[in-house]
């Protein structure tokens, strides 16, 4: 083998470590870089309970309560959803039907009624992202939008 | 008075101060970095220049 | 073309295309900035959601895929420099870093300043903003590594090899919004995802200008390095001596 050759083989023989190091990283690693839970997740009892995470998802429509600065909504992922509570200022682009990424713990709410006693998880929130998506385009694209979805 | 209020007399109202900032931070790195450039290549010659004629 | 290319591996030829190239790279970049700037902040409409906010799109993207753009080229040319000892293409990928370094700089923080009004937060640790970070990092560690050795030989060797090692983690950036829940959005680019003409058109000369600016300033920086690592030959002391003159 020339000097070349051997240089050749080296630099492929490290691109193909370092790829499979990473794929193998990558794979090790992905739990914990998920930077949200979805409202699923949480159903299925994936996430940590008693420790603070993060849940993501749609805010339901109609189901944003205000009382001073106490907010209470219902995130969802179109599947499961989950009660959040929250105290604190909104960012701009909090609104139904938008992304959200919450983050606190889980604590359970328990109601006496004539049926007796029952007990739901809420979600307590020190900390409330917006999430928007990847459209952009003026309100009267949006608008024409969402009247053509409205017809099918 | 937040920064946010100050700016909000140029365009864009409310977002006008992050999206000015934005702009601003950017083309100060631009503008920085296309002078130190240019500066260096000046400065560069100017030295080689001196090394040969000390020769 | 493929002649031209193999004649740019002479020192003298390689300095003298970019000297001559350097005014072809200049002119159209102010042409296409000044032209992008007028669509991105006058012609396109104000967004749905976000209104004027939105703006910063028009400088992050084109800066977020230049600093990997960048990333790609330099580990490349080193690449290149380290199979087939193109003296050349370890200056490119040399000159390369610091533009790159710049770029993921703006990108990173017209991202924050975006992220504080729409998110609600400067910065979060998902998997997109920290492996853009990591970028940052790499190209810190890559010029950090250069400076390291007095031999310009050995300091192209070593840093070639530690940017083709960083080289997995543009997959890992590109991806990372498909693989990972992140609080940053998914794709805008090549989905569709600007609905607007004059919002597309905006970007694309936004993008254009920043390649330009890419090209301009390797051309310049270049030239410098040329000229310090062949300070020895003929060549260079006729170019200099009768440049100042």
């Amino acid at each position: 083998m020339t000097r070349r050759q051997n240089r050749m083989l080296l630099v492929a023989l490290l691109l193909f470590g370092v790829f499979s190091a990473g794929y193998l990283g990558i794979k090790a690693f992905n739990e914990n870089l998920l930077y949200f839970y979805t409202p699923t997740d949480v159903a299925n009892g994936k996430a940590p309970i008693g420790k603070s995470f993060r849940v993501g998802g749609l805010v339901e429509k109609d189901s944003v309560q205000r009382r001073d600065m106490m907010v209470s909504f219902v995130v969802t992922d179109n599947n499961k959803s989950i009660e959040v509570n929250y105290e604190g200022i909104l960012p701009d682009l909090f609104r139904e039907g938008q992304g959200v990424v919450t983050s606190g713990s889980l604590t359970s709410k328990c109601v006496k009624n004539w049926f007796g006693k029952g007990c739901k998880y809420i979600f307590l929130a020190t900390d409330v992202l917006a999430k928007h998506d990847e459209n952009y385009m003026p309100p009267e694209v949006a608008a024409a939008l969402e009247a053509t979805a409205g017809k099918e | 008075m937040t920064m946010v209020e100050y700016f909000s007399f140029l365009p864009y109202g409310k977002y006008a101060f992050y999206v000015w900032l934005a702009y601003g931070v950017s083309a100060v790195t631009v503008i920085t970095l296309f002078l130190s450039a240019n500066r260096k290549h000046k400065k560069t010659l100017i030295n080689l220049q001196n090394k040969y004629s000390r020769k | 073309m493929w002649k031209w290319i193999q004649r740019q591996s002479s020192p003298k030829i390689f300095y003298q295309t970019c000297a001559n190239l350097t005014p072809w790279f200049f002119w159209p970049f102010i042409g296409f900035l000044v032209i992008g700037l007028y669509w991105s902040l006058i012609v396109s409409p104000a967004d749905y959601q976000q209104g004027d906010g939105y703006r910063i799109i028009f400088i992050h993207v084109p800066s977020a895929i230049l600093s990997m753009m960048v990333y790609a080229v330099m580990a490349i040319a080193g690449g290149i420099g380290l199979i087939w000892q193109i003296k050349m293409a370890e200056v490119v990928a040399k000159v390369s870093a610091p533009i790159g370094a710049a770029f993921t700089i703006i990108a990173l923080v017209t991202g924050a300043v975006w992220g504080k009004p729409m998110w609600g937060a400067w910065w979060v640790w998902d998997a997109r903003l920290t492996s853009e970070l990591i970028l940052l990092f790499l190209y810190l560690a890559y010029m950090s590594l250069n400076n390291a050795f007095d031999n310009p030989r050995t300091a192209a060797k070593s840093s070639s090899i530690l940017a083709l090692v960083g080289l997995v983690n543009l997959p890992i950036i590109h991806y990372s919004v498909k693989w990972w829940n992140t609080l940053h959005q998914g794709y805008s680019v090549g989905t569709g995802g600007l609905k607007d003409p004059d919002m597309q058109i905006a970007l694309a000369l936004m993008f254009v200008a920043s390649i330009f600016l890419y090209a301009l300033l390797v051309a310049i920086k270049a030239k410098t390095e040329v000229l310090i690592r062949e300070q020895n030959s003929r060549w260079v002391q006729e170019e200099v001596t009768g440049a100042v003159s």
